[in-house]
């Protein structure tokens, strides 16, 4: 059959299913038969996960990884002097010391309260400001990592995790001239939370009513997993765009063990068969009860062609399906790991404040998301799920708060320091389990925040850095080449050559959608799917070709 | 028919009217008018008009003569049209357009009533021209041009201004072919191929020939044409002043003092007491029913309420039937989307009363905020109380201020308690609590749009500053928006979640500027949105927000970056009532419940950048200082409340939040208007904007029902408070509170429900509120039709677990029965086995006990016997008493929706299955009730409300 590009196959699609066909298959079955003929999941031999880790709110990156060169309009100088009492001090905190043999980060002795290197009698705003790790003798990169994310600075010198610089999210390249001259290519409603997160899920800055592009990927990998319930994505950041296809839905998880339906669970009892058997039946499902008295036929069981009532009716049945799925594979492969955390706590366990060294303790709930995501990624890569074949999955997880318009100084740190373990927490546990070099992981955020300072925090902008990690650090080929910077640094001074005006509002030099292609290649989507799933892909060609676009050594080739 | 249709549609009507000339029947017009009288212009139907007078200098525009008398918006709920003789169109009226008298005109309006239409006071007669040689009536005449097209017919909209009707034989035609001094008559003048002989009348449906003796009358427009000749001749039409009044029906009575001229009426009868008398009267009640319509419904004409039920005919779904006023089914309608939830009482009363007299008595209900003294409590005073009575032994008043010094996390819960309380409206005691349901409701719909969370510290432990908070939603949830913004803008707790709170001045020595983040999102979240919008919701791509739908794609945004900088200036200078130092951000100090005050010192001024004090927003350019707190505040809510955004904005998310995800533009843009103006010249009027919602044909219209894009997905919180009403619950009495000691009693305990619903008042996770309004839920429908349901987006797949498995712990372990008939124990003795840590609400499955029980062995006293005997029919009365369960539990959770399918298979389990027999036949009474319940509730047919 000849290969069409990603749109023509779909109005292709359209074509046949408009047709009329004679023979006893519905719409429906047409529609399923041709859909799978046309866009058929690539025949995978392995398994791959991507984890998409999402910071709501606009994670002030520039306060994360810290520009630690002399060069003007890049460098620290004009960072502290823009970011004033904000700025981090360029004082290095001495990750050599932490890595050297005996006292590294994987035995467990980071140290506790006051012997954490970026330790300040508790206080967050002090151990915030206090200082960062310099990565220039380690990496030759000019950027240091803040104080408190001594463990992503592990990451990165140990080749685990690569720095995108001033990434954010773009239509086209564009220039602060263009934007004086309003004649710039610029996404729709910059600076906008809802619309800037909308807009890196969808993978079109200038399109925010479209499907996101993970969902794109579900929709044209029919039948990826053996056609599995679980489908391609999964969910533990609540239900948004970037996994919603047209025709397919994100199983949205909330972390730790699944739950079962209450006195519905599969394979219990008479009785509970015949509640499953009863709720299917009145979410529209003709059954019979596996061992109790009750069956369903069209007499009996709901039917309506109300669309609402049709659409709740297909997820209550999804819901009690996945869940079966779920909490049978689940429940048959408990995990334990022997590796630790950095305070020697075991490896998915929140830190304390007292070990954190700060006053306040952290929320843990994107540790807990990573721990969930371990262990799916562990029954996916085992097939624990008995499909005989499951090769793909995609993660979202999130962390919430970096809105930081006020008391930055106090809420950031402790955000960092969570981003830091958990990214810790998740590598270790993957690199146990063997799978380190079957999963990458990257960041996004709404928008980085003005380099300028409103006194208490900082104000919605635009680019910023972002971390992809994963690999097992030996960069072989085909998986993660860390270690590396991407992209740009940026000119940060007010007004300068890379301001959106005179704020600081950071136009970004890389465009996120450049970033997941690169990510996405190695996932596997081919280059006839890529302009479908990133549509402006195409406007940061260099060369002749798509790949082009991508960013170059990402991954060891 | 719906306004969006029906403007796009008119000039293709218009045309469609004109081609259908030549059918005709008797002609009937009426003569009542005078400079002083009026029009009386009738609910979707399209009138030809004219002015009887020659309005005022000055006061001449459409928007003086007619603009105000019509309510609403032109072209939204009315529209006025001219037509060109040059283009041989229509063209619509502009609001400043001058009306000419002896010009007719199209009228139309759509606000579903019956509007009066007046001349302005002081317009006079036109003047007539003075008797002459072509005027030989003593007393003037009224002369009238007519256009002309050269060797061709021109039709043409004319009309006679003068305070009185004529026939038609009167009129004159001056012209050069016409020998007689005193002008041709109309016969003449056809035959000198001048002007044709017959006029033409529109009566609302057909075109009506009007010729001979038959009658022209003031406000009364006319087609004319004229003929080939007439380019050359410009003949002039004259009307000797004497053809006025008479008595054209001949009753005696003189046209002007008759109520209907027309036809002969000697006895003047007239039932409504209108203008009109019953001879004339298409509405002899005034019940906006017309007569011949009563008629073919077997109501009575003549009587307003046929039934005598108090509820009008028009009102009344069931007109002849005195015990109904409405359905059950539209009763539970109403319920679903105006209440936290139907019960038995509530339906009952709404069959009696209807669905309108509903509406309005919740509209008309007291509140606690109409006195300050009587035992309807507000949310803040209740949890306090809760609060004092929990905790007797924490020292809440360690200074003046409530919970400065303790900082206790709990009065978020007590916070919660209180919601609960109002939402549930139950209260064994507190009956006031929750009595205004429906301000209750839109409480909670304003609350997510003008978002605040607990999540955004120190409102965490400050929760008084949650409940102060939701009160100012609640007092002004049938008052105005303005009032409602202002005091938002000035509360701590919307102060402390988007940081304007101790928000400062530019500072240039240490590089700071103004926080922007509350300037951003009050513009995006809570007033205008992102982008120009029309009246009816969609985009204005066009810049006139009343001309709709717009072509082309790229959307007009309200703001630009500039605009938040400078809303962020005046967004400065407002901290806590007694905080110890300027913008200090504790959960120890400041005084969370009294609006945020205003220092002079730290608003921004300009002064320290050079700056002139200015700011400019939106266009419109104000001091930094204005207004009588010198703060700014006012002036730059006042933009934002004028903008034509905020009233599709804000009337949107209230249809969505009550009534339906996917409203029509047109039902939009009728509520917007109401909200842009409530008849009464005001803009914001919440009270007016919920009762178009709640009074809209789309709301309340029979036919929604089964329209696949109508209805919405139910919140899961607000499903949850269906269930408890539909079941009467009660707090738990007597459970240990947080110190482990006191006896907690009245209080509805539960805590943190977001863990089950992904939702809770004033807990969302972030301010764009629990879901996205333009989520589209993964489903080839709503996909391919492009329809949203926002409340699907936190539906997840667990949380429909989670909601399912917190329905069945319910229904389980806390019904009373369960407790005081199956554990044998008093309900005090359960409770104190119970804690703080545990949720303390109380269903009753009571009723549904004795309704079973009475089918079943025809008492209630508890034995359940005859489970399982035989009628003598041969059926199982266990059969026929679930039969009379399903019915109850049809009515009550899901208005008698449920289909024969779903009862069919929910007989089938409730006889059937394995688990609901029981050796205790009280038991298994139970157990079929839980089970019912149970899975009608975790049905689609529950959670989708239409």
């Amino acid at each position: 059959m000849t290969r069409f590009t990603g749109q023509k196959r779909r109005d292709f699609i359209k074509s046949l299913v408009g047709a009329s066909v004679a023979g006893s298959l519905g719409t429906l079955g047409q529609l399923a038969l041709i859909r799978e003929a046309v866009a058929a999941s690539p025949a995978f031999s392995d398994y791959k996960a991507l984890v998409c880790l999402f910071m709501h709110g606009g994670n002030d990156t520039f306060n994360m990884i810290i520009p630690t060169g002399g060069a003007a309009n890049t460098g620290y100088t004009d960072y502290a002097s823009i970011r004033g009492n904000l700025a981090i001090s360029n004082t290095d905190l001495g990750l050599g010391t932490l890595s050297s043999t005996n006292t590294d980060l994987d035995n467990g002795i980071l140290g506790t309260g006051s012997n954490n290197p970026y330790y300040v009698n508790g206080s967050l705003e002090s151990a915030y400001l206090k200082g960062l790790y310099n990565l220039s003798s380690s990496k030759g990169i000019d950027l240091g990592i803040n104080g408190v994310m001594p463990e992503l600075a592990q990451l990165i010198t140990r080749n685990k995790a690569s720095v995108i610089a001033n990434v954010g999210n773009l239509v086209a390249p564009v220039t602060r001239a263009e934007i004086l001259n309003k004649t710039a290519n610029l996404p729709l409603f910059l600076f906008a939370h809802n619309h800037q997160q909308r807009a890196l899920k969808t993978g079109q800055g200038n399109n925010l009513s479209t499907t996101g592009w993970a969902g794109r990927i579900a929709d044209n990998w029919i039948g990826v997993n053996n056609n599995s319930t679980l489908g391609l994505n999964i969910a533990y950041a609540g239900n948004d765009r970037l996994l919603e296809g047209e025709t397919t839905t994100p199983l949205v998880l909330s972390p730790g063990n699944p739950p079962g339906f209450s006195q519905m669970k599969i394979n219990t009892s008479a009785s509970n068969d015949d509640r499953r058997a009863l709720f299917k039946a009145l979410a529209g499902k003709q059954n019979t009860s596996v061992s109790g008295n009750v069956t369903f036929d069209s007499r009996n069981t709901f039917s309506t062609t109300d669309p609402f009532r049709s659409m709740y009716a297909s997820k209550l049945d999804k819901s009690i399906t996945s869940f079966d799925l779920l909490t049978t594979a689940w429940d048959a492969n408990p995990i334990s790991y022997t590796a630790t955390g950095s305070y020697g706590e075991a490896l998915f366990d929140i830190p304390t404040a007292g070990d954190l060294g700060f006053n306040t303790k952290i929320n843990g709930g994107l540790i807990k998301q990573f721990e969930s995501v371990a262990k799916m990624i562990d029954l996916g890569a085992r097939d624990a799920f008995s499909t005989g074949s499951y090769n793909r999955q995609i993660f979202t997880v999130s962390i919430n708060g970096f809105d930081t318009h006020a008391a930055q100084a106090g809420k950031h740190p402790l955000l960092l320091r969570e981003l830091s373990l958990a990214l810790w927490k998740f590598q270790t546990a993957l690199e146990e389990l063997g799978h380190a070099n079957k999963v990458t992981t990257f960041t996004m955020s709404d928008f980085g925040r003005t380099v300028s300072n409103n006194g208490d925090g900082t104000d919605h902008a635009w680019g910023a850095h972002h971390i992809v990690l994963g690999g097992d650090g030996a960069r072989t080929t085909g998986n993660l080449n860390g270690g590396q910077l991407h992209g740009t640094l940026p000119d940060i001074t007010l007004g300068g050559n890379d301001d959106y005006s005179s704020k600081g509002r950071i136009i970004p030099t890389t465009s996120q959608d450049q970033v997941n292609a690169s990510i996405c290649d190695w996932f596997g989507v081919d280059s006839a799917l890529m302009p479908l799933i990133f549509p402006n892909l195409v406007n940061f060609q260099s060369g002749a070709d798509l790949q082009s676009a991508y960013l170059n050594n990402l991954f060891s080739s | 028919m719906k306004i969006h249709t029906h403007l796009i549609s008119i000039i293709g009507f218009l045309v469609v009217l004109i081609s259908s000339f030549y059918s005709s029947s008797a002609l009937a017009i009426p003569d009542p008018a005078i400079c002083g009288t009026s029009y009386t212009l009738p609910h979707n139907t399209w009138r030809q008009i004219t002015l009887p007078c020659k309005a005022p200098d000055g006061e001449s525009t459409l928007a003086d003569i007619l603009g105000d008398d019509l309510p609403g918006t032109q072209g939204v709920h009315w529209a006025v049209y001219r037509y060109n003789t040059t283009t041989e169109s229509y063209d619509s009226v502009n609001l400043t357009d001058t009306l000419n008298p002896k010009e007719g005109y199209w009228v139309a309006q759509v606000t579903g009533v019956t509007v009066l239409l007046d001349m302005p006071d002081n317009s006079q007669p036109v003047p007539l021209i003075t008797p002459s040689t072509y005027c030989s009536d003593a007393g003037g005449c009224v002369e009238h041009s007519l256009a002309e097209n050269a060797n061709a017919v021109q039709w043409q909209m004319i009309g006679f201004p003068f305070p009185g009707s004529f026939p038609l034989s009167k009129l004159r035609i001056v012209a050069s072919s016409c020998t007689n001094p005193e002008g041709c008559t109309l016969q003449e003048s056809a035959a000198n191929n001048l002007l044709h002989d017959t006029f033409w009348s529109y009566n609302g449906a057909d075109y009506l020939a009007v010729t001979g003796n038959q009658r022209i009358s003031p406000w009364y427009g006319y087609w004319a044409a004229t003929l080939a000749n007439a380019s050359t001749e410009k003949p002039m039409l004259q009307v000797p002043s004497s053809s006025f009044g008479g008595d054209g029906d001949a009753d005696t009575i003189e046209d002007g003092v008759d109520n209907c001229p027309t036809i002969a009426n000697v006895d003047q009868t007239n039932t409504d007491t209108d203008a009109l008398g019953n001879a004339c009267d298409a509405d002899d009640d005034n019940d906006t029913l017309s007569d011949v319509d009563e008629i073919n419904a077997g109501t009575d004409p003549l009587k307003a309420d046929t039934d005598d039920d108090n509820v009008a005919d028009n009102l009344d779904q069931f007109p002849k039937d005195s015990t109904r006023a409405a359905s059950e089914e539209s009763a539970h309608r109403v319920l679903t989307q105006a209440s936290y939830g139907a019960t038995l009482d509530e339906i009952k009363r709404i069959v009696r009363i209807g669905t309108d007299a509903w509406i309005e008595s919740e509209l008309a209900k007291p509140s606690a905020y109409d006195s300050s003294s009587d035992t309807h409590l507000t949310h803040l005073e209740r949890t306090l109380q809760i609060a004092i009575a929990a905790e007797p032994n924490t020292n809440w008043y360690g200074t003046a201020i409530f919970n400065q010094s303790t900082a206790d996390s709990s009065v978020d819960e007590y916070q919660m308690a209180t919601w609960w309380e109002n939402a549930i409206g139950l209260h064994p005691t507190n009956q006031a609590h929750g009595s205004d349901q429906l301000r209750q409701r839109i409480a909670y719909a304003l609350s997510q749009i003008l978002v605040v969370s607990n999540g955004e510290s120190p409102l965490n432990s400050r929760g008084e500053a949650l409940s102060a908070y939701y009160d100012i939603l609640a007092k002004h949830a049938f008052g105005n928006f303005r009032d409602l913004l202002g005091e938002v803008a000035r509360s701590p707790a919307m102060g402390i979640y988007l940081s304007h709170q101790g928000n400062r001045k530019a500072n240039p020595a240490t590089g700071t500027r103004p926080d922007e983040n509350f300037a951003r999102e009050i513009m995006q979240l809570f007033t205008i949105g992102l982008y120009q919008l029309n009246v009816d919701g969609s985009a204005n791509r066009d810049g006139n927000p009343m001309s709709y739908p717009d072509t082309g794609t790229a959307l007009v945004p309200t703001y630009s970056q500039e605009d938040i900088e400078e809303m962020s200036k005046v967004m400065t200078g407002w901290d806590l009532v007694a905080n110890n130092r300027y913008g200090r951000r504790s959960n120890r100090t400041g005084d969370y419940t009294q609006p945020m005050e205003f220092t002079p010192s730290e608003h921004e001024d300009e002064v320290a950048a050079g700056g002139d004090g200015l700011v400019t927003i939106l266009g419109q350019t104000f001091a930094l200082n204005s207004g009588t707190d010198q703060s700014g505040m006012d002036a730059a809510l006042d933009i934002l409340f004028n903008h034509p955004n905020l009233g599709p904005f804000i009337s949107r998310h209230l249809i969505m939040r009550l009534v339906t995800s996917n409203p029509s533009s047109a039902y939009i843009a009728r509520v917007a208007s109401v909200f842009n103006n409530n008849g009464q010249g005001i803009r914001g009027d919440l009270k007016s904007t919920v009762r178009a919602i709640l009074k809209d044909p789309e709301a309340r219209g029979d036919s929604y029902k089964t329209t696949p894009g109508f209805g919405k997905t139910k919140e899961p919180i607000l499903a949850w408070t269906q269930l408890l009403r539909a079941f009467n619950a009660v707090p738990l009495d007597g459970w240990t509170g947080q110190d482990r000691a006191t006896p907690v009693s009245g209080v509805y305990w539960y805590k943190n429900p977001q863990r089950q619903f992904a939702q809770a008042p004033l807990r969302a996770n972030h301010v764009f509120n629990f879901y996205s309004p333009d989520f589209i839920p993964s489903d080839s429908y709503f996909v391919s039709n492009k329809l949203v349901s926002p409340e699907v987006q936190i539906q997840t797949e667990q949380i429909l677990l989670e909601f399912n498995n917190r329905v069945y712990s319910q229904l389980l372990n806390y019904e009373k029965n369960r407790i005081t008939v199956e554990r044998g124990q008093t309900l005090s003795e359960y409770a104190s086995t119970r804690s703080y840590w545990n949720d303390q609400i109380i269903i009753d499955f009571t009723p549904q006990l004795e309704l079973f029980e009475q089918v079943l062995d025809g008492d209630t006293n508890g034995d359940f016997v005859n489970m399982e005997k035989t009628d003598t029919d041969g059926v199982r009365f266990r059969s026929k008493a679930i039969d009379a369960l399903i019915t109850h539990l049809d009515l009550l959770l899901l208005g008698n929706t449920m289909t024969p399918e779903f009862r069919s298979g929910l007989h089938h389990y409730l006889t059937d299955a394995a688990g609901i027999r029981h050796s205790n036949d009280f038991k298994e009474a139970r157990n079929i009730i839980r089970e019912a319940v149970r899975f009608i509730v975790t049905s689609s047919s529950y959670m989708i409300q239409k």
